[in-house]
Protein backbone atom coordinates (compact mmCIF):
# COMPACT_ATOMS: atom_id res chain seq x y z
CA UNK A 1 0.00 0.00 0.00
CA UNK A 2 1.44 3.41 -0.70
CA UNK A 3 1.09 6.60 1.11
CA UNK A 4 -1.40 7.80 -0.78
CA UNK A 5 -3.67 4.91 0.30
CA UNK A 6 -3.81 5.81 3.83
CA UNK A 7 -7.17 7.09 5.05
CA UNK A 8 -7.13 9.25 8.11
CA UNK A 9 -10.82 9.40 10.38
CA UNK A 10 -10.94 12.24 12.52
CA UNK A 11 -13.51 11.99 14.86
CA UNK A 12 -14.79 14.99 16.54
CA UNK A 13 -15.86 14.87 19.98
CA UNK A 14 -17.24 17.96 20.50
CA UNK A 15 -20.96 18.31 20.86
CA UNK A 16 -20.38 22.50 19.85
CA UNK A 17 -21.39 23.18 16.23
CA UNK A 18 -18.75 22.44 13.61
CA UNK A 19 -16.11 25.67 13.98
CA UNK A 20 -15.97 26.02 17.26
CA UNK A 21 -14.80 23.89 19.49
CA UNK A 22 -11.10 23.37 20.18
CA UNK A 23 -11.40 19.55 19.21
CA UNK A 24 -11.57 20.48 15.77
CA UNK A 25 -9.65 22.61 15.60
CA UNK A 26 -6.78 20.18 17.25
CA UNK A 27 -7.82 17.70 14.98
CA UNK A 28 -8.03 19.84 11.91
CA UNK A 29 -4.64 20.80 12.20
CA UNK A 30 -3.64 16.90 12.25
CA UNK A 31 -5.72 16.22 9.00
CA UNK A 32 -3.99 19.33 7.15
CA UNK A 33 -0.74 18.12 8.09
CA UNK A 34 -1.32 14.44 7.00
CA UNK A 35 -2.87 15.11 3.86
CA UNK A 36 -0.07 17.72 3.14
CA UNK A 37 1.87 13.86 3.43
CA UNK A 38 -0.56 12.24 0.69
CA UNK A 39 -3.13 11.17 3.47
CA UNK A 40 -6.44 11.55 2.53
CA UNK A 41 -8.79 12.55 5.47
CA UNK A 42 -12.39 12.31 5.84
CA UNK A 43 -13.60 14.41 9.69
CA UNK A 44 -17.11 13.35 11.22
CA UNK A 45 -18.71 15.31 14.30
CA UNK A 46 -19.69 12.54 16.41
CA UNK A 47 -22.88 13.93 17.94
CA UNK A 48 -24.35 14.87 14.61
CA UNK A 49 -24.11 12.37 13.51
CA UNK A 50 -25.64 9.83 16.39
CA UNK A 51 -28.92 11.49 15.61
CA UNK A 52 -30.22 9.21 12.82
CA UNK A 53 -29.47 5.61 11.65
CA UNK A 54 -27.82 7.14 8.43
CA UNK A 55 -25.36 8.97 10.37
CA UNK A 56 -24.80 6.04 12.08
CA UNK A 57 -23.74 4.06 9.10
CA UNK A 58 -21.72 6.58 7.37
CA UNK A 59 -19.55 6.79 11.17
CA UNK A 60 -19.06 3.29 11.29
CA UNK A 61 -18.06 2.45 7.30
CA UNK A 62 -15.63 5.43 7.49
CA UNK A 63 -14.29 3.50 10.74
CA UNK A 64 -13.92 0.49 8.77
CA UNK A 65 -12.17 2.32 6.01
CA UNK A 66 -9.59 3.79 8.38
CA UNK A 67 -5.67 3.22 8.31
CA UNK A 68 -6.06 5.43 11.12
CA UNK A 69 -8.68 6.60 13.35
CA UNK A 70 -8.09 10.31 15.22
CA UNK A 71 -10.37 10.92 17.70
CA UNK A 72 -10.30 14.39 19.32
CA UNK A 73 -12.54 15.62 22.51
CA UNK A 74 -12.90 17.67 25.68
CA UNK A 75 -13.20 15.83 28.53
CA UNK A 76 -16.28 15.94 30.23
CA UNK A 77 -16.68 14.57 34.33
CA UNK A 78 -13.13 13.19 33.85
CA UNK A 79 -14.22 11.28 30.52
CA UNK A 80 -15.21 11.39 27.61
CA UNK A 81 -18.39 12.93 26.72
CA UNK A 82 -21.76 10.44 26.22
CA UNK A 83 -22.12 10.78 22.19
CA UNK A 84 -18.23 9.78 22.12
CA UNK A 85 -18.84 6.56 24.38
CA UNK A 86 -21.90 5.93 22.48
CA UNK A 87 -20.08 5.68 18.96
CA UNK A 88 -17.15 3.75 20.88
CA UNK A 89 -19.68 1.17 22.00
CA UNK A 90 -20.69 1.12 18.39
CA UNK A 91 -17.10 0.88 16.63
CA UNK A 92 -16.47 -1.58 19.25
CA UNK A 93 -18.86 -3.68 17.65
CA UNK A 94 -17.45 -3.14 14.29
CA UNK A 95 -15.19 -5.07 12.10
CA UNK A 96 -12.45 -2.49 11.59
CA UNK A 97 -9.38 -2.88 8.98
CA UNK A 98 -6.43 -5.19 9.85
CA UNK A 99 -3.87 -2.96 11.44
CA UNK A 100 -6.30 -0.21 11.44
CA UNK A 101 -4.74 2.81 14.51
CA UNK A 102 -6.27 4.72 17.27
CA UNK A 103 -4.82 7.76 18.24
CA UNK A 104 -6.51 10.26 21.00
CA UNK A 105 -6.41 14.13 21.30
CA UNK A 106 -8.16 15.43 24.89
CA UNK A 107 -8.40 18.76 25.94
CA UNK A 108 -10.07 20.06 29.52
CA UNK A 109 -10.71 23.26 31.08
CA UNK A 110 -8.02 23.01 34.08
CA UNK A 111 -4.88 24.12 34.02
CA UNK A 112 -3.59 20.96 34.65
CA UNK A 113 -3.20 18.19 31.38
CA UNK A 114 -3.52 15.55 33.83
CA UNK A 115 -7.12 16.00 34.57
CA UNK A 116 -6.92 14.19 31.08
CA UNK A 117 -5.19 10.81 32.18
CA UNK A 118 -8.31 8.30 32.99
CA UNK A 119 -9.65 9.36 29.43
CA UNK A 120 -7.36 8.79 27.74
CA UNK A 121 -6.89 5.60 29.42
CA UNK A 122 -10.54 4.85 28.38
CA UNK A 123 -9.35 4.95 24.93
CA UNK A 124 -6.60 2.32 24.56
CA UNK A 125 -9.07 0.48 26.31
CA UNK A 126 -11.59 0.85 23.36
CA UNK A 127 -8.32 0.21 20.88
CA UNK A 128 -7.80 -2.85 23.02
CA UNK A 129 -11.94 -4.11 22.96
CA UNK A 130 -12.01 -2.99 19.34
CA UNK A 131 -8.85 -4.20 17.77
CA UNK A 132 -7.03 -1.55 16.97
CA UNK A 133 -3.63 -0.77 17.75
CA UNK A 134 -3.28 2.00 20.63
CA UNK A 135 -0.85 4.94 19.18
CA UNK A 136 -0.81 7.11 21.93
CA UNK A 137 -2.74 9.96 23.01
CA UNK A 138 -1.85 13.79 23.95
CA UNK A 139 -3.36 15.96 27.04
CA UNK A 140 -3.98 19.66 26.68
CA UNK A 141 -4.85 21.95 29.57
CA UNK A 142 -6.54 24.95 29.48
CA UNK A 143 -8.15 24.62 26.74
CA UNK A 144 -10.81 27.39 27.59
CA UNK A 145 -7.94 29.85 26.23
CA UNK A 146 -8.10 28.69 22.84
CA UNK A 147 -11.08 28.91 20.48
CA UNK A 148 -12.45 27.15 17.90
CA UNK A 149 -10.25 28.88 15.03
CA UNK A 150 -7.66 27.18 13.24
CA UNK A 151 -4.61 27.24 15.05
CA UNK A 152 -2.53 29.13 13.27
CA UNK A 153 -4.66 31.84 13.58
CA UNK A 154 -4.52 31.98 17.45
CA UNK A 155 -1.07 33.33 18.37
CA UNK A 156 1.76 32.93 20.32
CA UNK A 157 -0.85 30.61 23.08
CA UNK A 158 -0.97 27.88 20.22
CA UNK A 159 3.02 27.82 19.54
CA UNK A 160 3.86 24.29 21.47
CA UNK A 161 0.61 22.58 20.91
CA UNK A 162 1.72 22.88 16.82
CA UNK A 163 5.24 21.70 17.67
CA UNK A 164 3.61 18.88 19.53
CA UNK A 165 0.89 17.85 17.19
CA UNK A 166 3.49 18.24 14.02
CA UNK A 167 6.08 16.08 15.88
CA UNK A 168 3.23 13.37 15.95
CA UNK A 169 1.86 13.69 12.76
CA UNK A 170 5.49 13.51 11.93
CA UNK A 171 5.45 9.47 14.06
CA UNK A 172 1.90 8.76 13.15
CA UNK A 173 2.87 9.09 8.93
CA UNK A 174 6.09 6.91 9.69
CA UNK A 175 3.36 3.94 11.33
CA UNK A 176 4.69 5.24 14.65
CA UNK A 177 3.15 6.11 17.80
CA UNK A 178 2.58 9.88 18.99
CA UNK A 179 6.64 10.38 20.86
CA UNK A 180 6.72 11.42 24.74
CA UNK A 181 8.17 14.87 23.24
CA UNK A 182 4.61 15.61 21.74
CA UNK A 183 3.14 14.65 25.34
CA UNK A 184 5.55 17.05 27.28
CA UNK A 185 4.96 19.69 24.87
CA UNK A 186 1.36 19.59 24.43
CA UNK A 187 1.28 19.26 28.69
CA UNK A 188 3.07 22.20 29.46
CA UNK A 189 0.39 25.55 30.46
CA UNK A 190 -0.14 27.77 27.66
CA UNK A 191 0.40 30.40 30.34
CA UNK A 192 0.79 30.34 34.24
CA UNK A 193 -2.45 28.77 36.33
CA UNK A 194 -2.53 31.28 38.67
CA UNK A 195 -3.69 33.79 35.33
CA UNK A 196 -5.94 31.42 33.50
CA UNK A 197 -8.02 31.01 37.14
CA UNK A 198 -8.52 34.44 37.74
CA UNK A 199 -8.94 34.78 33.96
CA UNK A 200 -11.58 32.25 33.57
CA UNK A 201 -13.40 33.22 36.92
CA UNK A 202 -13.62 37.03 35.24
CA UNK A 203 -14.62 35.26 32.63
CA UNK A 204 -18.07 33.52 34.31
CA UNK A 205 -18.79 36.38 35.66
CA UNK A 206 -19.04 38.55 32.67
CA UNK A 207 -20.76 35.93 30.55
CA UNK A 208 -23.24 35.77 33.82
CA UNK A 209 -23.76 39.85 33.37
CA UNK A 210 -24.53 39.60 29.82
CA UNK A 211 -27.52 36.99 31.03
CA UNK A 212 -28.20 39.15 33.45
CA UNK A 213 -27.58 36.85 36.34
CA UNK A 214 -23.98 38.23 37.45
CA UNK A 215 -25.73 38.47 41.60
CA UNK A 216 -26.92 34.44 40.75
CA UNK A 217 -23.67 32.56 40.03
CA UNK A 218 -23.59 30.45 43.46
CA UNK A 219 -27.63 29.99 43.74
CA UNK A 220 -28.91 26.58 44.93
CA UNK A 221 -31.96 26.13 43.10
CA UNK A 222 -32.23 22.50 44.07
CA UNK A 223 -31.53 22.97 47.90
CA UNK A 224 -33.73 20.86 50.12
CA UNK B 1 -30.94 7.91 54.42
CA UNK B 2 -31.95 8.61 51.02
CA UNK B 3 -30.17 6.73 47.78
CA UNK B 4 -30.62 6.81 44.63
CA UNK B 5 -29.11 4.92 42.02
CA UNK B 6 -28.98 6.01 38.82
CA UNK B 7 -28.94 2.04 36.60
CA UNK B 8 -26.60 2.73 33.58
CA UNK B 9 -27.21 -0.41 32.13
CA UNK B 10 -28.16 -0.36 28.34
CA UNK B 11 -30.71 -2.02 26.45
CA UNK B 12 -27.93 -4.31 25.11
CA UNK B 13 -27.01 -5.48 28.11
CA UNK B 14 -30.59 -5.84 30.01
CA UNK B 15 -29.24 -9.26 30.85
CA UNK B 16 -26.93 -7.68 33.71
CA UNK B 17 -30.63 -6.20 35.03
CA UNK B 18 -30.44 -8.48 38.03
CA UNK B 19 -27.62 -6.57 39.40
CA UNK B 20 -29.86 -3.23 40.04
CA UNK B 21 -31.36 -5.52 41.75
CA UNK B 22 -29.05 -6.34 43.76
CA UNK B 23 -27.76 -3.48 44.80
CA UNK B 24 -31.12 -2.13 45.48
CA UNK B 25 -31.69 -4.83 47.96
CA UNK B 26 -28.26 -4.56 50.06
CA UNK B 27 -29.09 -0.36 49.89
CA UNK B 28 -32.51 -1.22 51.89
CA UNK B 29 -30.39 -4.14 54.34
CA UNK B 30 -28.59 -0.64 55.35
CA UNK B 31 -31.88 1.23 55.77
CA UNK B 32 -31.90 2.83 52.60
CA UNK B 33 -34.62 4.53 51.35
CA UNK B 34 -33.74 3.52 47.58
CA UNK B 35 -34.65 4.80 44.21
CA UNK B 36 -34.24 3.76 41.40
CA UNK B 37 -33.78 5.24 38.05
CA UNK B 38 -33.51 3.22 34.69
CA UNK B 39 -31.90 5.57 32.32
CA UNK B 40 -31.95 3.89 29.68
CA UNK B 41 -35.95 4.63 29.51
CA UNK B 42 -35.55 8.26 30.02
CA UNK B 43 -35.47 10.95 26.98
CA UNK B 44 -31.61 12.69 28.32
CA UNK B 45 -30.47 14.34 25.71
CA UNK B 46 -26.94 14.59 25.37
CA UNK B 47 -24.53 17.86 26.88
CA UNK B 48 -24.48 20.64 24.36
CA UNK B 49 -21.23 22.11 26.25
CA UNK B 50 -23.04 25.15 26.66
CA UNK B 51 -22.60 25.93 30.17
CA UNK B 52 -25.80 27.66 30.10
CA UNK B 53 -25.99 25.52 33.56
CA UNK B 54 -23.61 27.57 35.02
CA UNK B 55 -23.69 31.50 33.75
CA UNK B 56 -27.48 31.32 32.33
CA UNK B 57 -29.52 29.66 34.83
CA UNK B 58 -26.93 28.97 37.45
CA UNK B 59 -27.66 25.44 38.78
CA UNK B 60 -30.24 24.23 36.10
CA UNK B 61 -29.12 22.91 32.59
CA UNK B 62 -31.27 24.63 29.75
CA UNK B 63 -31.98 21.29 28.29
CA UNK B 64 -35.87 21.29 30.08
CA UNK B 65 -36.05 17.02 29.94
CA UNK B 66 -35.76 13.99 32.41
CA UNK B 67 -32.06 15.14 33.08
CA UNK B 68 -33.26 18.42 35.50
CA UNK B 69 -35.15 15.95 37.33
CA UNK B 70 -32.32 13.10 37.81
CA UNK B 71 -29.94 15.88 38.63
CA UNK B 72 -32.38 17.25 41.17
CA UNK B 73 -32.75 13.93 43.36
CA UNK B 74 -28.90 13.53 42.96
CA UNK B 75 -28.14 16.30 45.11
CA UNK B 76 -31.17 15.88 47.74
CA UNK B 77 -29.73 12.64 47.60
CA UNK B 78 -27.47 11.19 50.89
CA UNK B 79 -25.91 8.43 48.67
CA UNK B 80 -25.61 8.16 45.04
CA UNK B 81 -24.70 4.82 42.85
CA UNK B 82 -23.52 4.49 39.76
CA UNK B 83 -24.63 1.24 38.40
CA UNK B 84 -22.86 0.49 34.43
CA UNK B 85 -21.34 -2.05 32.83
CA UNK B 86 -17.52 -1.11 32.87
CA UNK B 87 -17.53 0.65 29.61
CA UNK B 88 -13.39 0.22 28.41
CA UNK B 89 -12.72 1.55 31.85
CA UNK B 90 -15.41 4.09 31.79
CA UNK B 91 -19.20 4.64 32.20
CA UNK B 92 -21.72 3.34 29.56
CA UNK B 93 -23.03 5.81 27.54
CA UNK B 94 -26.58 5.83 29.10
CA UNK B 95 -25.09 6.75 32.54
CA UNK B 96 -22.72 9.07 31.11
CA UNK B 97 -24.88 11.32 29.22
CA UNK B 98 -26.76 12.25 32.63
CA UNK B 99 -23.44 12.75 34.43
CA UNK B 100 -22.62 15.24 31.36
CA UNK B 101 -25.62 16.79 32.35
CA UNK B 102 -25.19 17.37 36.16
CA UNK B 103 -22.20 20.02 36.05
CA UNK B 104 -24.65 22.34 37.53
CA UNK B 105 -24.45 21.22 40.55
CA UNK B 106 -21.09 22.45 41.20
CA UNK B 107 -20.08 26.00 40.71
CA UNK B 108 -18.02 27.17 37.39
CA UNK B 109 -15.53 28.93 39.59
CA UNK B 110 -12.43 27.43 40.04
CA UNK B 111 -10.78 26.22 43.51
CA UNK B 112 -7.62 24.45 44.21
CA UNK B 113 -7.88 20.90 45.91
CA UNK B 114 -4.49 18.67 46.78
CA UNK B 115 -2.29 21.29 44.59
CA UNK B 116 -4.91 20.94 41.61
CA UNK B 117 -7.41 23.01 40.27
CA UNK B 118 -11.07 22.19 40.10
CA UNK B 119 -14.44 23.41 40.09
CA UNK B 120 -15.92 25.04 43.27
CA UNK B 121 -19.15 23.30 45.39
CA UNK B 122 -22.35 24.89 44.69
CA UNK B 123 -24.02 22.88 47.84
CA UNK B 124 -22.69 22.57 50.93
CA UNK B 125 -23.10 18.81 51.05
CA UNK B 126 -22.97 16.97 47.94
CA UNK B 127 -23.88 12.99 48.50
CA UNK B 128 -21.67 10.12 49.10
CA UNK B 129 -20.53 8.21 45.93
CA UNK B 130 -21.06 4.92 45.16
CA UNK B 131 -19.52 2.89 42.01
CA UNK B 132 -20.84 -0.50 40.81
CA UNK B 133 -18.76 -1.38 37.94
CA UNK B 134 -20.29 -4.57 36.36
CA UNK B 135 -16.96 -6.20 35.00
CA UNK B 136 -16.19 -9.32 32.30
CA UNK B 137 -13.81 -9.70 34.92
CA UNK B 138 -13.09 -8.39 38.13
CA UNK B 139 -9.50 -7.56 38.38
CA UNK B 140 -7.80 -6.01 35.03
CA UNK B 141 -7.57 -3.12 33.57
CA UNK B 142 -11.00 -2.05 33.40
CA UNK B 143 -11.57 -2.52 37.33
CA UNK B 144 -8.68 -0.35 37.63
CA UNK B 145 -9.59 2.69 35.14
CA UNK B 146 -13.30 2.38 36.37
CA UNK B 147 -11.53 3.08 40.07
CA UNK B 148 -9.80 5.70 39.27
CA UNK B 149 -12.79 7.58 37.53
CA UNK B 150 -14.68 6.83 40.62
CA UNK B 151 -12.04 9.11 42.43
CA UNK B 152 -11.74 11.61 40.23
CA UNK B 153 -15.62 12.31 39.86
CA UNK B 154 -15.53 12.40 43.81
CA UNK B 155 -12.84 15.56 44.25
CA UNK B 156 -14.62 17.44 41.20
CA UNK B 157 -18.27 16.84 42.19
CA UNK B 158 -17.33 17.22 45.95
CA UNK B 159 -18.31 13.99 47.23
CA UNK B 160 -18.36 13.51 50.86
CA UNK B 161 -17.08 10.15 50.93
CA UNK B 162 -16.91 7.49 48.40
CA UNK B 163 -16.05 4.10 47.57
CA UNK B 164 -16.32 1.55 44.04
CA UNK B 165 -16.66 -1.82 43.67
CA UNK B 166 -16.50 -4.30 41.07
CA UNK B 167 -18.46 -7.45 40.42
CA UNK B 168 -18.34 -9.71 37.23
CA UNK B 169 -21.21 -11.53 35.22
CA UNK B 170 -19.77 -14.95 36.77
CA UNK B 171 -20.16 -14.10 40.41
CA UNK B 172 -22.90 -15.42 42.39
CA UNK B 173 -25.31 -13.04 44.15
CA UNK B 174 -23.78 -14.11 47.15
CA UNK B 175 -20.41 -12.50 46.18
CA UNK B 176 -21.99 -9.40 44.85
CA UNK B 177 -23.99 -8.55 48.36
CA UNK B 178 -20.29 -9.35 50.08
CA UNK B 179 -19.09 -6.43 47.76
CA UNK B 180 -21.40 -4.17 47.60
CA UNK B 181 -21.79 -4.27 51.70
CA UNK B 182 -17.97 -3.91 52.06
CA UNK B 183 -18.21 -0.73 49.78
CA UNK B 184 -20.84 0.12 51.96
CA UNK B 185 -19.10 0.17 54.81
CA UNK B 186 -16.16 1.88 53.36
CA UNK B 187 -18.28 5.05 53.27
CA UNK B 188 -19.69 4.70 56.89
CA UNK B 189 -22.94 3.27 56.04
CA UNK B 190 -23.71 0.25 58.75
CA UNK B 191 -26.66 -2.11 58.31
Amino acid sequence: MTTEDQRVLLLVGSPKAPGRSVSEALGCHVIEKMEARGWSSRTIFIRASLQSDGGQSTLLNAASNADLILLSFPLYVDSLPAPVIRAMELIAEHVLRKNARLVAIANCGFPEARHNNVALDICRRLADAAGLEWAGGLALGMGGALSGKHLRDQGPMAGKIIESLDLAVDALVGGESIPDEAVRRMARPIIPAVMYTAIGNFGWRRQAKRYGVKGKLNDRPYQP
Amino acid sequence: MKAIVLNGIGQADRNLDYVGGIAADELRGHGCKVESTILRDLAIAPCMGCFGCWVQTPGICLIDDAAREVTRKMIQSHLVVYLTPITFGGYSSDLKKVLDRSIGLISPFFTRINGEVHHRKRYAQAPKLLGVGIAHEPVGEGARIFKALIERNAINMHNKAHAACVVSEDQSATEMHELMRAALHELGIMS
